[in-house]
């Protein structure tokens, strides 16, 4: 994997095509991430502290790009453009967070050519009396035919419940397929039952829950899952 | 093995169990049959003590252990499995994960990997699955009975030594039911101390899963005990001649 490392300034870079990179440290950065025609390529990072950060890809003709978030923090205000520029190009974010006090993500997300395919997956998990807040915005221009756009927004609950989903759709085509999805609050006590009813007790359920939860996204990347891992045990277990 | 005594059973204030009393002993199959809405779900769920429900007397134990304030995974783990009606999807969690976390807590240490996977290879063969199963999210995309499977599967890994068979086959094509109950003859073959309580409206499961006694529950309590030739009897006259006035709600209602 190649490796990123930011400091406090503004960045542009080129992600080529066969490489994944790994983004790993970053506090107060903004950066300009460049996806070229006929481009696949993987991005990750993994924060475990406080940062304020804005990313944005420009996404040409024909290109697959994956982004990994993993945030384990206090503090974290993230803005994530991503501009769909090219046809048939495809774009699947996934955030993971664990918020100890309060974590905030606007993501938008631009189809401005037709035949383009975006999938955002925002995740996360609050402790005690943490927040998320999660604005997500995507937008099909008109013209855009035979796009989609996938939202799943979900926030779970462990303690009191201070979080906020705005999911928002602005479409101006007819033809495409989009969908929102947005959900805060506890465990379903039917999973719980279900996990219980095997022999799991509480915390056991819970941390198979999370991990599931959060991780899900993850475990393409095998070096780094343990490690993971280990940062989810250290809440729940 | 398992003794319900005097067992009256709530929810939201609504009558579901009655005065209702059942002894399974070890080895034995037991069949509860019934229409919709007699407490037959509640009653399994109750066995493993869903704090949904308000037991407001009665006695539950299992082998001589009074089980009735025991937590869900107490209970479990001294032996008792639920195979569901409707199984839960669990987004992120693969089957294999679960089982190994499950047969980890189960047996207090970590099962020998080789050992685990052999194991569930040979079930998943059993059973007619796709080896790709267990790799997915817990009964995600998974079709009726596939689920039901996949309930069989794990009962095959965890061996307890009483199962309950809460409307396994709802939702089975013939083939699939054929498959699920020998699957369950031939755990009892190998465990000749497990015993069943299979929980059913209708006699097709029957005919692969032999009862030992046949039951038949309406309004919350056993109206009639008897062997296989009672389940002949509600396939040909129905449950109408059973039907009392006392207070139903339906299965389906107390789940919500």
């Amino acid at each position: 994997m190649n490796k990123i490392v930011l400091e406090d300034s503004f960045y542009k870079l080129n992600l080529d095509n066969g490489k994944n990179y790994i983004i790993t440290s970053n506090n107060n950065s903004e950066v300009e991430f460049n996806v070229l025609d006929n481009t696949n390529t993987k991005i990750v990072e993994i924060n475990q502290s406080d940062t304020k950060t804005k990313y944005i890809f420009n996404i040409l003709e024909n290109s697959n790009i994956e982004i990994d978030i993993f945030d384990d923090s206090k503090s974290v205000k993230r803005t994530i453009d991503i501009n769909i520029n090219g046809e048939n190009s495809k774009v699947l974010l996934n955030v993971s967070s664990i918020s100890s006090e309060e974590n905030e993500y606007i993501v938008n997300v631009f189809h401005n050519k037709s035949n383009t395919i975006s999938k955002t997956n925002i995740h996360g998990v609050t402790n005690n009396d943490s927040k998320i807040i999660i604005t997500n915005n995507g937008y099909i221009k008109k013209g855009c035919k035979k796009s989609k756009l996938i939202q799943d927004n979900k926030i779970i609950t462990m303690g009191e419940n201070n979080s906020k989903i705005k999911p928002n759709l602005y479409i101006d085509e007819y033809d495409v397929e989009a969908s929102h999805g947005a959900y805060i609050g506890k465990f379903d006590n039917d999973t719980l039952f279900y996990l219980s009813s095997r022999g799991l007790d509480e915390k056991l359920s819970y941390n198979l829950l999370i991990n599931g939860f959060l991780l899900d996204s993850f475990y393409k990347y095998e070096s780094l899952t343990q490690n993971l891992i280990d940062i989810i045990n250290k809440y729940w277990r | 093995m398992l003794d319900i005594k005097n067992l009256h059973v709530k929810i939201d204030n609504k009558n579901i169990l009655e005065n209702f009393n059942i002894h399974i002993s070890k080895g034995e199959v037991h069949a509860i049959m019934g229409p919709n809405g007699t407490g037959k779900s509640t009653l399994s769920r109750v066995i493993l003590n869903d704090k949904r429900y308000t037991v407001e007397k009665g006695d539950i134990t299992f082998n001589g252990e009074n089980i009735r304030n025991l937590s869900t995974d107490k209970i479990a783990n001294k032996g008792i499995f639920l195979a569901n009606q409707l199984p839960c999807e669990i987004d992120g969690v693969t089957t294999a994960d679960f089982l190994r976390t499950v047969v980890t807590n189960k047996e207090d240490k970590n099962i020998s990997l080789y050992e685990f996977i052999k194991k569930v290879e040979n079930a998943q063969t059993d059973l007619k699955m796709k080896p790709d199963m267990i790799h997915r999210s817990i009964n995600k995309g998974f079709s009726g009975g596939e689920k039901k499977k996949n309930e069989i599967l794990q009962m095959k890994i965890l061996e307890p030594k009483l199962i309950i068979l809460d409307e396994i086959d709802s939702g089975l094509d013939v083939d699939s039911l054929k498959v699920v109950s020998e699957n369950v003859v031939s755990y009892l073959r190998e465990h000749n101390d497990a015993s069943v309580l299979i929980i059913t409206h209708y006699p097709r499961i029957l005919e692969y899963i032999k009862p030992d006694f046949v039951h038949v529950m309406i309004g919350g309590n056993i109206k009639e005990s008897g062997t296989y030739d009672l389940a002949l009897k509600v396939e040909k006259e129905g449950y109408d001649s059973y039907k009392t006035s006392a207070s139903i709600v339906s299965d389906k209602e107390q789940n919500e």
